[in-house]
């Protein structure tokens, strides 16, 4: 046995993975047990026969197989317990797996009936030792046995459970599908049919069962198979192909693996259904099969498969075979590339229970061959490796989608999709959803507002076929949150892309305009928010930099700087108020304004991230006298004061209001509702002095921020809109609180 | 030893991560979580239709680290995390009784 366990050890290290390496381990085995059986039989009487099973049996032995083995003979037990022990126990002595059995014809005939793995191990039986020739013909008679009850016993073979799936990034070369036991499967059924064991594929070819080529192609791939079998044991990863075996493994061909896989696995599933007398489906022949196959869902997934991988999807998809085994692991992905676009694409209408902006997204979609083409197309610009996969499928997309009878109009929908398809889930778990400009920079990048739930449903199909712990409720909860506020920021009325690609084009040219320009106004330019951005000249943004980088070198609470150019119109000011930014900051410079005798046109609030606030207000003269320097100076008299509590404002406009009573009028309405990520309020009432300054008030006695504001007057009507946020920066959801203020509102606005 | 348990918001894991490493805290255990405190659920509108948020999606954290960096590993989670709006989460310290680092059977900090 030491001589054996050397040269066994040396040829397994040695050998160059395949069929040949595993046939000289079998060689070299069956020499060991056939010189321990001639020891061992030296006082054996009556007839015996030393079979070899299983892998062992097909001359097919790997590092790690065990050592199946018969004891055929008619001897009686107590004459064959001293010939057994011998035999077994210089085998378990060296450390080896061996699976025995001992019977006498009549108990392996019956044992092969009433077990099916007796019965399939057997069918690969090969005669080793003692009366061999008697011992084939015994396994001859059982396979004839086997044969005669084949009706009741290739279904049962048939029924095996194939584990996992041939797509698998980690698949088992053993027990999972497109694995060893796959092709063995074709062996037995074929040693049944034929009624004679170790009759390799022959009997289904003859059958009709399996073509010449077919069978070709299966010996290859089950050269493929155990090669990388062989690699993946005598290096310690037993019969799983992992992560790691395929990147270390040097001679492992992965991707030859996935492909033999497979093929393996769609030749036995045709097999299977045409021996099962089920209808084989035909793969689809043209785009609108196609199609159909993918609005199926699950149930289509299969047929899909098997027709990309025997090549009858390459005059629509070109391609598509090559992905089928194309590796690109990371991001959690479970499958081959191929394998994964067609469960994107099956998954793509049938959303899961429980999420109903899902739901909602996949049932409002226009057009669901756009969605189908873009799941299956989403990872074509994978065939390459490297970075940028979603710009590089996107035209090859288009091409496709094409080819696939789609219009110019709907490729070029499909090509965004692909283009776009990592945007929603790489957002939703990166960036802060509560930020106004995630929300438009993402809806900048959709741009289009049709396009949006398409890609919300490619999302989804895309993480779920990715693997089991990639869509989660925490994920989807993230990902519909970012959906629902981008519906909103692409509506018309938003125009969210609109404004982001605004707001970013000033902000570029505000930066090329800088040549001379301090670190705190860069930051000012480069932190400005979109919405500030978008209604602002280059040059204005540069001044408004000057002065918040001004009072940030030394920044004061009771401190404001303004900065008066022309207005818009004829007899307007455009007034930029930089101040630290505080509770109640809009109402106090609204109410100076309002004692400067100004009239508020318009005004742009922004909360700034580095905590100095900027308001850009267009007034004009709320008499006849036209505004001059002297009508500022005391504004900003009038804000100082107001900024250290030294101006008692309700009690000086009221006062005001006396002498300059409002002669607009109208309805007061003040409405709140969340708009995706802000909470607007909107008022409509005639303008008076002081309106928003009571608006303000009204605001901040109820603990609430003001973090942007449009407000307009239009032929004596005020219609201001504000977004709201809490003590804390966030959206306010406290229907009472908002309640309130609206009330609150209406009571101060109500004319007297 | 303490063991330091944050619940923060998903897109402040990175820098979490990397104030945590710049302190040498070389190993984290992180779980997608979700729930509630103060910040309750919020609404949401999608297509004309309502729907509430009831559990707000999080990321806890956990470290084991030596005594002698509990409070600056907490005050590096507490500056990195931190928005300033509600739904920033929490940062919560436990004592340790015992570590052992399974592979080697090295036990106490040295197990960290």
């Amino acid at each position: 046995m030491e001589s054996y366990l050397a040269r066994r050890d040396e040829h397994i290290r040695s050998a160059t993975p395949g069929p040949a390496a595993a046939r000289a381990l079998s060689d070299l085995t069956d020499e060991a047990v056939r010189a321990l059986a001639r020891t061992a039989s030296s006082s054996l009487s009556g007839r015996w026969a030393l079979m070899a099973l299983g892998g062992w049996g097909s001359g097919a032995l790997l590092p790690d197989s065990d050592l199946d083995l018969l004891v055929l003979s008619d001897a009686r037990p107590e004459q064959l317990r001293p010939f057994v022990e011998a035999l077994l126990y210089p085998l378990w002595d060296a450390g080896l797996h061996v699976g025995h059995q001992v019977r006498s014809p009549k108990q392996q005939v019956k044992a092969m009936r009433d077990d099916l793995t007796v019965c399939t191990s057997a069918l690969t039986a090969r005669p080793l030792a003692g009366d061999t020739s008697w011992g084939q013909d015994v396994m001859d008679r059982c396979a004839a046995d086997a044969r005669r009850r084949a009706k009741s016993l290739v279904p049962q073979l048939l029924e095996r459970p194939r584990p996992g799936s041939p797509f698998l990034l980690e698949p088992d070369l053993k027990e999972g599908a497109g694995g060893r036991r796959d092709f063995d499967e074709l062996v037995w059924v074929s040693a049944v049919l034929g009624g004679r064991a170790g009759a390799g594929l022959g009997p289904l070819i003859s059958a009709g069962y399996l073509s010449t080529e077919d069978a070709e192609i299966l010996d290859d791939c089950a050269r493929v198979v155990s090669a990388a079998r062989w690699e993946c044991q005598r290096n310690g990863y037993g019969h799983r192909m992992s992560l790691d075996a395929a990147n270390e493994l040097e001679s492992v061909d992965a991707e030859a693996v996935q492909a033999a896989l497979a093929r393996t696995a769609t030749t036995l599933t045709r097999v299977r259904g045409t021996l099962g007398g089920e209808t084989v489906a035909a793969p689809p022949r043209s785009p609108d099969e196609l199609f159909e196959l993918l609005v199926s869902g699950e149930g289509g997934r299969e047929a899909l498969e098997t027709a990309a991988v025997e090549g009858a999807l390459e005059r629509m998809l070109p391609g598509m075979r090559a992905l089928m085994s194309c590796r690109r692991p990371g991001l959690g992905h479970e499958l081959t590339v191929g394998a994964h676009s067609i469960r994107a694409a099956t998954l793509a209408l049938h959303p899961p229970a429980g999420d109903p902006a899902l739901s909602r997204s996949i049932e409002s979609r226009e057009d669901s061959r756009v969605l189908l083409a873009a799941s299956l197309l989403h990872d074509g610009g994978k065939i390459e490796s490297g970075a940028g996969h979603a710009d590089r499928g996107a035209p090859l997309a288009r091409d496709a989608a094409m080819r696939l009878g789609l219009s110019h109009k709907q490729a070029d929908d499909v090509a965004d999709l692909v283009r776009l398809h990592l945007l929603l889930v790489e957002t939703a778990l990166r960036d802060d959803l509560d930020q106004e400009d995630v929300i438009l920079r993402c809806s900048a990048a959709i741009d289009r507002p049709e396009l949006l739930a398409p890609l919300h449903a490619l999302t989804a199909a895309d993480s779920r076929a990715t693997g089991l712990a990639t869509w989660t409720a925490w994920t989807a909860t993230l990902v519909d949150t970012l959906v629902s506020r981008l519906d909103v920021a692409l509506s018309p009325e938003s125009d969210g892309a609109g404004l982001a690609s605004r707001g970013e084009a000033v902000r570029s040219a505000t930066l090329e305009l800088m040549d001379i320009a301090s670190d705190a106004e860069r930051r000012f330019v480069g932190d400005a928010p979109l919405r500030y951005l978008a209604g602002r000249t280059p040059d204005e943004v540069r001044r408004h930099g000057r002065l918040v980088a001004e009072l940030a070198a030394s920044p004061s609470a009771t401190e404001v700087l303004i900065e008066v150019s022309d207005g818009p119109a004829p007899a307007t000011a455009a007034v930029t108020v930089v101040a630290v930014d505080r509770p109640e900051l809009l109402t106090r410079l609204s109410g100076a304004m309002a004692l400067s005798g100004l009239d508020i046109l318009s005004v742009d609030a922004y909360g700034g991230s580095s905590g100095i606030a900027l308001d850009h207000f267009v007034v004009t003269s709320a008499t006849a006298r036209p505004t001059d320097t002297e009508t500022f100076v005391k504004f900003e008299r009038l804000a100082r004061a107001a900024l250290r509590d030294r101006l008692e404002l309700a009690v000086r406009l009221e006062e005001r209001r006396k002498h300059y009573p409002s002669r607009a009028k109208g309805a007061v309405e003040a409405k709140t509702r969340q708009r995706g990520w802000a909470t607007e309020l909107t008022v409509s009432a005639p303008d008076r002095p002081g309106l928003l300054h009571d608006i303000a008030e009204a605001v901040s006695a109820n603990g609430l921020d003001i973090r942007w504001a449009r407000v307009q007057t239009i032929d004596g009507i005020a219609r201001d809109v504000f977004h709201l946020s809490d003590e804390n920066g966030g959206p306010v959801d406290d229907a009472g609180v908002l309640g309130h203020v609206a009330m609150q509102i209406r009571a101060a606005l109500r004319p007297r | 030893m303490k063991k330091i348990e944050a619940i923060i918001k998903p897109h402040k894991l990175d820098e979490v991560k990397d104030a945590l490493n710049a302190l040498g805290v070389a190993g984290m255990t992180v779980t997608d979580v979700r729930g509630y405190g103060r910040q309750k659920g919020h609404t949401e509108i999608y297509r004309g239709a309502e729907y509430t948020v009831d559990f707000v999606p999080k990321v806890k954290i956990e470290v084991v680290v030596d005594d002698s960096i509990a409070e600056p590993a907490e005050h590096a989670i507490l500056m990195a995390a931190r928005t300033d709006k509600i739904g920033d989460g929490k940062i919560f310290t436990y004592d340790v009784d015992g570590a052992v680092r399974i592979r080697t059977g090295e036990r106490g900090p040295e197990a960290l």
